[in-house]
């Protein structure tokens, strides 16, 4: 048995009943409990719960009912709720949180026949890019397990890395997704804003929160994006079914790249992101230069509108009602004061402090504002860019894993984010797919579409990865 | 700290004006909450049974708008003739309360769904005032803090939590106590009539701030506001607003001058207390809701809403006026309630006489209510039983008494007026011949009062018309027995006479 099979091959197996679901999920289940201690990638597995729906799915299977992912293990992100299961948002503030209802997402999994596997790290409320401020303790990278997933979803990230499950969701609000895939030699897709449901997928910033995937190839993320996207009238930001969001598909295609990007970055990576676009156009595309956005002033708007809206979304946990609560105090303002400075951690709290003071009346208007005015510039380049080109070439992450015992301060670590961040300013669709090693660690490259071009970008990255095996390169663990 | 007379009213009154404007949250009627699927209203649920995930906030929730609202909405701002926003856009106001489940109030505060509208108020005397409406908008209402239920405990309810609000603002256009409490009164009045609310005060579905400030006569600045906070009845309001008004114009005729606070009114002390002071900027952190994108309102929507509207009360009670040739006063009674104003127009129509169906309708038609049942507004006589009773009082066949009698008699059923006059031999009696014998059996029963009849003690007659009254149990028609009463005693009277000549 391979762990590194696509979810095309391992409907095969089960379809040709080559292997029984219970067979299928043991497997996963003892390379969890194998490999799992070194990469922390998990932070809630029920063996006997999912050999129990294993069993019963073995049983759906007999009577003949099928659906794409029947009998396939899939681990969500903690900040997805998951009925009757922990939902931490791996935070000591909802450590003991356990979830009264489904996502839509995981609702659309389980409908598809997927076998919920378990929880996977992250950073705390998915505020970070290294996976270290979970209060389960960080994420370690299987490719180099002194280095960092990435984050915030490096546990989903590291799973599908380290062969612990064929598929994870992830969540991204300024590259979550992508940055992580990117350490991790993954595919990690993050759909046009609104095509996948965001209810039941605890908010960090919503106008920018996208749920998504962290895959072996694009092959699977496409497969997971047909079973994922819904129209939800949970969610008023969902994209009405009644919007046309077909994006022509026509060859060969103009790709935008600004070799401006790529300055300052390690030679090594920009090699790979060169060797990326030689591949591309041998695929037929051509490649136009573009300018785009200045990189520092968007991302200052996106940590100004990102902290902003998380200060808001944060507001709810006031230990009243659910999650951890302060006890013995002798004041409602104690009783807020205790829960939230006990129950967040110290990055949370640096996000939180930071987005009350840009909303106070006294900054708003040199804050938030400006912030939205420099969304919306970036907003309207992009609009103008996509009249020109239908992809945007860009790297995914600005260097491959660090190490954990780094030193960063938070400025620094916030530029990590600097590819990313364009993307959910605007809403839109891109993918991160495996480029390339770099001193043995893995590189990825972006590719971004246009609003509702997800099918497009797919398009792309599955025949990106039909001439590139990066994606198919493993880590030693 | 009352003013010890009238005298020193007119003085205070001569010298000082007071400047009123009101906040008021109209609780929507609608079948859902505001921003989920949770029944709206059910009064009946246990505490928080009526409160689903969306209404806690709990982790992963989103709001969704109810189209139903954004609609009454609308349809409030066509009636105050507002400008409807093209969008509809909610805010976040943030603040930390146990029983604001999100740590903040999703409302609108940068584009009020209504701006500028004008309710033309109707006062006492009858005569229209513009007050000016500066923005109504929506916002869901918080849960409840309940303080009494357990000693040193604070228990919460969240079924209220979610209910959608109209909050409307009026400019500070008011200038007297009572002048606040009849437009509160009209407000209430019409969204009850535009079907937007139930009104039921008791349940806080309508709830009431104002702010009140003190001016010299004739000046045009604005005084130092208070803002009174849950004055949730008209007589609230009124005596809050009497009170706070004495209270400044003491402060101010003492050369203090008038802290700018919040105050809360205690109906137990008629007083208001300080609750806190207002601090000139509230730190509410407000900004556009993420999660709920802009929903334009096209021209198409608002002008099918326009045209959808039900005639509005001041409408209607021009109509009564010009129309039915009612007096202002009645009109205006009678259109404080759409039901009223139904019954009033269809009655004229079948009895063919508006004065009298008016006169029906506010006194017994009210009074019946009020009696039997004080909770409901509900009214359960139809225009057919009425105007039926009507004719039959005015024709004789039912004497004034029986008729109001009979109100109570078909309220509530579907009964036709005739078939009870039938069964139950209630018919007034108008035979001239038994009408004469109960008289003169009355009259030769008191014989020592006629002196005192014919000295012009009017008086007696309603005496010797209830004992004629209680011979005929009930169903002899009073005008005529007055007039067997009168011939009768006119003819003892010249019999006596004779006996003098004699």
């Amino acid at each position: 048995m391979d762990p590194y099979q696509s979810l095309k091959q391992l409907r095969q197996l089960l379809d040709s009943k080559q292997i029984s679901v219970t067979e299928l999920c043991q497997y996963f289940l003892d390379r969890i409990a194998q490999f799992d201690q070194r990469t922390n990638s998990f932070v809630s597995v029920e063996p006997e719960q999912v050999l129990a729906e294993a069993r019963s799915t073995d049983k759906t299977i007999d009577q003949g009912v099928n659906g794409q992912l029947t009998g396939i293990p899939v681990a969500h992100k903690d900040n997805f709720c998951v009925r009757g299961k922990r939902t931490s948002c791996c935070s000591n503030l909802l450590r003991t949180f356990i979830a009264p209802y489904d996502a839509t997402i995981v609702k659309n999994i389980a409908k598809a026949g997927g076998i919920y596997f378990g929880k996977t790290n992250m950073d705390e409320f998915a505020m970070g890019t290294s996976n270290q401020t979970s209060v389960w303790g960080p994420v370690r990278n299987p490719w180099d397990l002194s280095r960092v997933p990435g984050g915030s979803s490096g546990g989903s990230a590291a799973a599908v890395a380290a062969g612990l499950v064929p598929v994870a969701t992830g969540s991204d609000t300024g590259g979550s997704i992508r940055q992580p895939a990117s350490f991790c030699g993954v595919t990690g897709f993050k759909p046009t804003y609104g095509r996948l449901s965001r209810y039941g997928m605890i908010a960090f910033a919503s106008s920018l929160d996208q749920a998504g995937t962290l895959t072996r190839t694009a092959q699977d993320a496409t497969t997971m994006f047909q079973i994922l996207q819904s129209h939800d009238s949970q969610d008023a930001t969902s994209v009405p079914s009644s919007i046309n969001k077909k994006v022509q598909i026509k060859h060969p295609l103009t790709i935008g790249y600004s070799a401006s990007l790529l300055n300052g970055l390690d030679s090594d990576i920009v090699a790979r992101i060169e060797a990326s676009r030689n591949t591309l156009e041998q695929l037929g595309s051509k490649f136009v230069d573009v300018e785009v956005f200045d990189q520092d002033l968007a991302l200052s708007s996106y940590y100004i509108i990102s902290c902003a809206e998380a200060s808001s979304n944060l507001a709810r946990f006031d230990g009243v009602r659910y999650g951890s609560r302060a006890k013995s105090v002798s004041s409602i303002q104690d009783l807020y004061e205790d829960t939230r400075s006990h129950g967040f951690g110290a990055e949370v709290k640096r996000r939180l402090l930071a987005g009350t003071y840009f909303l106070s009346n006294n900054s708003s208007e040199n804050y938030v504002q400006k912030a939205q005015k420099i969304r919306r510039m970036v907003y309207e380049l992009y609009n103008e860019l996509f009249q020109k080109v239908d992809v945007v070439l860009a790297p995914s992450s600005p260097s491959t894993a660090f190490r954990l015992d780094e030193e960063h301060d938070s400025t620094d670590m916030y530029r990590q984010d600097r590819f990313t961040v364009p993307v959910n300013l605007c809403g839109l669709p891109a993918i991160s797919v495996p480029c390339g090693l770099v001193n043995g660690l893995p590189i990825g490259v972006q590719f971004i579409g246009p609003q509702f071009g997800d099918e497009l970008i797919l398009d792309l990255a599955e025949r990106f990865q039909k001439e590139t095996s990066w994606h198919l390169q493993r880590p030693k663990i | 700290m009352a003013f010890a007379t009238t005298q020193d009213m007119n003085e205070v009154a001569s010298k000082w004006e007071a400047v009123i404007g009101l906040e008021v949250h109209v609780q929507l009627n609608t079948r859902t909450k505001l921003f989920s699927r949770t029944r709206n209203g059910d009064v009946s649920a246990a505490p928080n049974q009526s409160a689903s995930l969306v209404d806690l906030a709990y982790p992963g929730t989103l709001p969704v708008l109810n189209q139903t609202a954004l609609t009454h909405a609308v349809k409030f701002g066509a009636a105050i003739d507002g400008s409807i926003a093209k969008v509809c856009l909610f805010d976040r106001k943030h603040y930390f309360y146990p029983d604001l489940p999100k740590g903040y109030q999703i409302s609108q505060y940068s584009h009020p769904i209504v701006s500028s509208g004008v309710f033309n108020l109707w006062n006492e005397n009858g005569q229209a005032k513009a007050v000016r409406i500066r923005r109504v908008h929506l916002e869901e209402d918080a849960g409840k803090s309940i303080h009494d239920r357990l000693p040193n405990e604070t228990v919460l309810d969240f079924n209220r939590a979610g209910t959608p609000l109209l909050e409307i603002v009026t400019e500070p256009d008011l200038r007297t106590p009572s002048e606040a409490a009849t437009c509160l009164r009209q407000l209430h009045a019409l969204v009850i009539w535009l079907g937007l609310c139930s009104g039921n005060l008791n349940e806080g579905a309508i709830r009431c701030d104002a702010n009140v400030s003190l001016r010299h006569r004739g000046s045009n600045r604005y005084g130092t506001v208070c803002e009174l906070k849950n004055l949730n009845s008209f007589k609230f309001l009124k005596r809050a607003l009497r009170y706070e008004i004495e209270r400044q114009v003491a402060v101010l005729s003492g050369g203090a001058s008038v802290q700018r606070e919040t105050r809360s009114y205690d109906p137990a002390s008629g007083s208001t207390i300080s609750l806190r002071p207002k601090e000139q900027q509230e730190e509410y952190r407000y900004f556009p809701d993420p999660d709920l994108p802009p929903i334009p309102i096209s021209d198409e929507f608002t002008s099918q809403i326009k045209t959808s509207m039900p005639e509005l009360p001041e409408t209607v009670r021009d109509r009564f006026v010009k129309v039915y040739g009612l007096a202002t006063d009645q009109a205006y009674r009678l259109t404080l309630e759409k039901p009223l104003a139904e019954l009033f127009e269809a009655t004229a129509k079948l009895c063919k006489d508006p004065q009298l169906a008016a006169n029906w309708i506010l006194g017994e038609v009210i009074a019946i209510r009020k009696r039997t049942q004080p909770q409901t507004p509900k009214i359960t006589i139809t225009a057919t039983q009425l105007a039926q009773l009507i004719e039959r009082v005015k024709d004789g066949t039912l004497s004034l008494n029986t008729g109001k009698e009979l109100v109570g008699r078909l309220w509530a059923t579907d009964l036709d007026l005739d078939e009870i006059v039938k069964t139950h031999d209630i018919t007034q009696i108008s035979d001239r011949d038994q009408i004469s014998e109960w008289s003169a059996k009355v009259v030769d029963e008191n014989q020592e009062l006629i002196p005192k009849l014919l000295d012009g003690e009017e008086k007696l007659y309603e005496y010797f018309i209830g004992q004629v009254m209680r011979l005929s149990r009930g169903k002899a028609n009073p005008h005529l027995v007055r007039q067997a009463l009168e011939r009768l005693v006119l003819a003892d009277e010249k019999h006596c006479s004779n006996e003098n000549d004699d």
